[in-house]
């Protein structure tokens, strides 16, 4: 009997000393409710929050607001305005079912986060610069955009990287996983359909013949030297550098040079079903 | 004077006036040493990329910014800095107005990101021709020569793709993660 309060004293002494350390208890976690289809004609605004930060991250409400530093947890509203700085990133999750991740001196604004009946619409615009992009399905229909100065891409669920700057252009480059045509691509004169680790770009939009060029010729721009692949910090990785294929050179030869690309494949009925959100 | 000599001195002045560089009205440069906290320097990248030119004062900035370097309060210094670096030679000159030239810009790229080059770029150095051959070459420049002037999304780019070449590519990769 003496023991049980002695444990009982040692467990409140604990308990004590952890609500002092946090300053206050950390509140329960609500049970957030499933997302369900809206009735035809409402909707729903959705907001973002900040996930993380890295370097010099700013942020305004809207073209004539005063641009402020932004931190974690951070809640932006529908038409912000995002920008990074050098050796900068910020990860954004972006309503209920995306998640953003802005590179190194990007401009992005997010004009629109809604549920649209039984749509989740999502509508990003790119200056420039360059972001990562996973839209998840949640049992609604998605409708994921972004648009660049020379393209719009359209995603339903799906993860991929969109940078676009002055000498290059736009590019994009799926993952993997990506269901058959998940991305399509409209740009000013041609429409790709982008499946798995696809890419796309200003010079050669439709993936078949963006993968012939690349695998025929080996672009040395960015040249991946053995220092930078002996960096602990530099990991090979399914995507790997998207502006000239280097990092999925990189990539290629830390895993016994073996490509990870693949032709574009065109649907079929036979086609299994989609796999790609576990 | 007759026609034909007024032709000609017409002509000529056109062919001088051509070939001299553009000299823009303002540059984007914070003045106010004040003004040097990061929303400015964020402010001022922000006005570079919207330029249609660069002009060297705004170029010469982007550059120290880019490499870590100090800009300093003045023209003279800035300039200083260039020519200890090796960016431009001793006698050359950079009016602060005046559009900037892709060849210096591209020199300074490729010395401060230690790009080597081919044959003539190793065995006669960081050229300005060559170094602009050379970022050519990596889609870094978009096939330009070394009197061009540079537009500001332009100078982001090559910026850009110079800050993924010497951190070794793209950062964090959210989008590979299924």
């Amino acid at each position: 009997m003496r023991h049980i309060a002695l444990v009982i004293l040692l467990c409140a002494a604990t308990a004590a000393a952890q609500s002092t350390t946090t300053g206050k208890p950390a509140p329960k976690p609500k049970d957030q409710p499933a997302l369900k289809p809206l009735p035809k004609g409402e909707t729903r605004v959705f907001e973002a929050i900040v996930m993380k930060v890295s370097g010099v991250v700013q942020a305004r409400a809207d073209r004539k607001a005063k641009w402020k530093k932004l931190a974690v947890n951070d809640v932006l509203k529908p038409g912000v305005l995002v920008r990074t700085g050098r050796k900068s990133m910020v990860a954004l999750r972006v309503g209920p079912n995306a998640t953003i991740l802005i590179d190194r001196q990007t401009r992005v604004a997010i004009p629109e986060i809604i549920q649209d009946g039984d749509t989740i619409k999502t509508r990003v615009g790119m200056e420039f610069g360059r972001m990562d992009v996973k839209a998840s399905r949640i049992g609604l229909a998605i409708d994921f955009a972004v648009s660049t100065p020379t393209s719009t891409l359209a995603v339903r669920g799906t993860a991929f990287r969109i940078s676009w700057d002055a000498v290059r252009g736009a590019r994009v480059q799926g993952v993997p996983g990506n269901r058959i045509r998940a991305i399509e691509m409209e740009y000013a004169r041609d429409m790709a359909k982008l499946s798995r680790s696809d890419r796309s770009d200003d010079d050669f939009a439709l993936p078949a013949i963006n993968a012939f060029w690349a695998t025929y010729i080996v672009p040395l721009q960015g040249a991946i030297t053995p220092e930078v692949l002996e960096d602990p910090r530099v990991q090979p990785t399914e995507l790997g550098k998207i502006p000239d294929g280097s990092g999925l050179d990189a990539a290629n030869k830390a895993a016994g040079n073996k490509l990870d690309r693949l032709p574009s494949t065109p649907p079929s009925d036979n086609t299994p079903p989609p796999t790609d959100e576990r | 004077m007759d026609s034909r000599n007024v032709g000609i001195w017409i002509g000529t002045l056109l062919i001088v006036g051509a070939c001299s560089r553009t000299t823009l009205k303002q540059s984007h440069s914070a003045a106010d040493p004040s003004r040097s906290d990061e929303f400015a320097r964020m402010d001022f990248w922000d006005a570079v990329a919207k330029e249609r030119a660069v002009c060297n004062r705004d170029a010469l900035r982007a550059l120290l910014l880019q490499f870590d370097l100090e800009p300093g309060d003045s023209d003279e210094k800035a300039i200083a800095t260039a020519r200890q670096r090796g960016w431009i030679r001793d006698k050359d000159e950079l009016a602060p107005l005046e559009t900037a030239r892709v060849g210096w810009i591209a020199k300074a790229v490729c010395i401060e990101t230690g790009v080597k080059g081919g044959v003539t770029m190793r065995v006669l150095g960081p050229r300005e021709r060559y170094a602009v051959h050379e970022l050519n070459y990596r889609g870094w420049l978009a096939n330009m020569t070394p009197n061009q002037a540079i537009s500001g999304i332009q100078l982001m780019a090559l910026l850009g793709a110079a800050e993924d070449h010497t951190s070794g590519g793209a950062g964090e990769i959210l989008a590979g993660a299924n």
